[in-house]
């Protein structure tokens, strides 16, 4: 069974009288602890992919499985625990901390205040993002941003973890670092499925598809996995000690 | 499918030999779907485009039209499809390619197209010379495309990107990776604008079709 699979889906937008196709009866399948990335130029319907794959978004044709399950009916106790959504900005007013930023998945969860916060400190320091704990978001520059954002979709543990264009916004020189980082992530057992908008962001993934005019293009099935997903660590709901590779 | 030409999009480069049995096979094979020929018209065209190139006898250009006819790449033109002159001409029959030889010679374009950029410029004048639809245009976009993917995806960033940035070696090594991924962006941006605007050509050639 896939950690992902989604079957002959296809998504209309409208405005207005217009209707336009942004996802034409695309069928994937997404394996455990895989790093999959999608180009796709502007309006190529990467976006409305990922967030059809995140369960933000529902089918007008076919369906998307999460662990198998109908995600459509299973998303509200799926989505920000099992399957996280990276949103790469914050609102212009958000004025909290980023340790509570990263911190709200698990308040959601009804963790103690407490115990929330020791634990986003922790994915914060596992993300490389110790040094943003205790600024306001919109003091971060766009690299802090995503590993931030990052961090917060961590920290419920997700099996899979879907990223739009990580490194939009992010300086040059900070790109492959937070690359690396997805990287590990996925070397950890998290499955990552991303869109890209550049060539950058393509290298090293598992798997790279490219999506125009809503079409989905190359190897939809997954290759022989590479990196087992391994179980967490009895008694740590964090996430964080994901084991060892196995080849 | 033809044996020993058949074209498989998906597969590797080793395909690539059995696509086509020599270059002169192809360069012979595109010569005739440029522009449908006899055999003496296209030795000549041979000669004056690629003579100095890979130089052939006028004997193996027939031998190579014999071998591609029998193939079923090229077929010998009905006489009312000729032309008076050509018709009247005494040098032996006038070839066209066949569906299967403008997809094998097509298929061939495609494979490591990002390797070769004038194989970019033979599908202009593929095009050009009537052969093929828009259609087999955007799937030679699409194929040219996953090349590209494939090859963005194999440059991964050095694995200790974030401590070299004081080596020169390392830099080096980055500013090398950065043009070749910048190069692919502009390959990747010229296939999406080349791709809006045969679409466009499509949907305006089928509007002006409608029409009565």
């Amino acid at each position: 069974m896939s950690l992902l699979s989604l079957e002959h889906v296809t998504k209309r937008s409208r405005r207005g009288r217009l209707e336009r196709i942004a996802v034409r009866n695309v069928s994937l399948e997404m394996e455990p602890a895989e790093l999959l990335a999608v180009w796709g130029p502007r309006r190529s319907g990467r976006s409305t992919l990922l967030r059809l794959a995140a369960g933000l978004e529902s089918p007008d044709e076919g369906m998307v499985r999460f662990e198998g399950r109908d995600l459509a009916r299973s998303r509200n106790a799926v989505l920000g625990s099992r399957l996280g959504y990276c949103q790469m900005s914050f609102a212009s007013s958000e004025r909290g901390l980023a340790v509570e930023h990263v911190a709200a998945g698990l308040l959601a969860q009804r963790v103690s205040p407490r115990e929330a916060r020791r634990r986003a400190e922790e994915v914060l320091a596992r993300v490389g993002a110790e040094d943003c704990a205790h600024f306001a978001c919109h003091e971060l520059d766009g690299a802090e941003v995503a590993r931030v954002a990052i961090a917060a979709a961590l920290i419920t543990a997700p099996a899979l973890l879907v990223i739009d264009e990580p490194t939009n916004g992010v300086d040059v020189l900070e790109r492959d670092p937070l690359l690396a980082l997805l990287r590990s992530i996925a070397n950890e057992g998290v499955a990552l499925l991303m869109s890209a908008g550049d060539a950058q962001s393509l290298g090293g993934v598992d798997r790279a598809l490219s999506i125009d005019n809503g079409e989905l293009r190359g190897p939809l099935t997954a290759p022989d996995t590479r990196v087992v997903p391994l179980r967490p660590v009895a008694g740590d709901t964090s996430g964080m000690e994901l084991g060892t590779q196995q080849q | 499918m033809l044996d020993g030409y058949a074209f498989d999009e998906h597969s590797g480069g080793d395909t690539r030999s059995r696509v086509l049995r020599s270059q002169v096979d192809i360069y012979v094979l595109g010569l005739v779907i440029e522009k449908p020929s006899h055999g003496y018209e296209i030795s000549q065209r041979y000669e004056a485009r690629l003579g100095t190139f890979l130089q052939v006898s006028r004997s193996r250009i027939y031998k190579t039209l014999s071998r591609l006819e029998r193939d079923g790449l090229i077929e010998a033109m009905p006489a009312e499809a000729l032309s008076g002159a050509r018709r009247g001409a005494k040098a032996g029959s006038s070839y066209r390619a066949t569906p299967d030889g403008a997809r094998a010679y097509r298929g061939w374009l495609a494979e490591r197209v990002r390797e070769d950029p004038q194989r970019v410029e033979m599908l202009g004048r593929l095009t050009l010379a009537g052969v093929n639809s828009v259609e087999a245009a955007l799937g030679f976009i699409d194929g040219y495309e996953q090349q590209c993917v494939r090859e963005a995806q194999a440059l991964a960033p050095p694995a200790d990107v974030g401590s070299a940035s004081g080596a020169l070696v390392g830099l080096v090594q980055r500013l090398l990776l950065e043009e070749r991924r910048r190069r692919i962006d502009a390959q990747l941006a010229w296939i999406s604008y080349a791709r809006a605007e045969l679409r466009a050509a499509n949907e305006c050639s089928a509007v002006g079709e409608e029409r009565p």
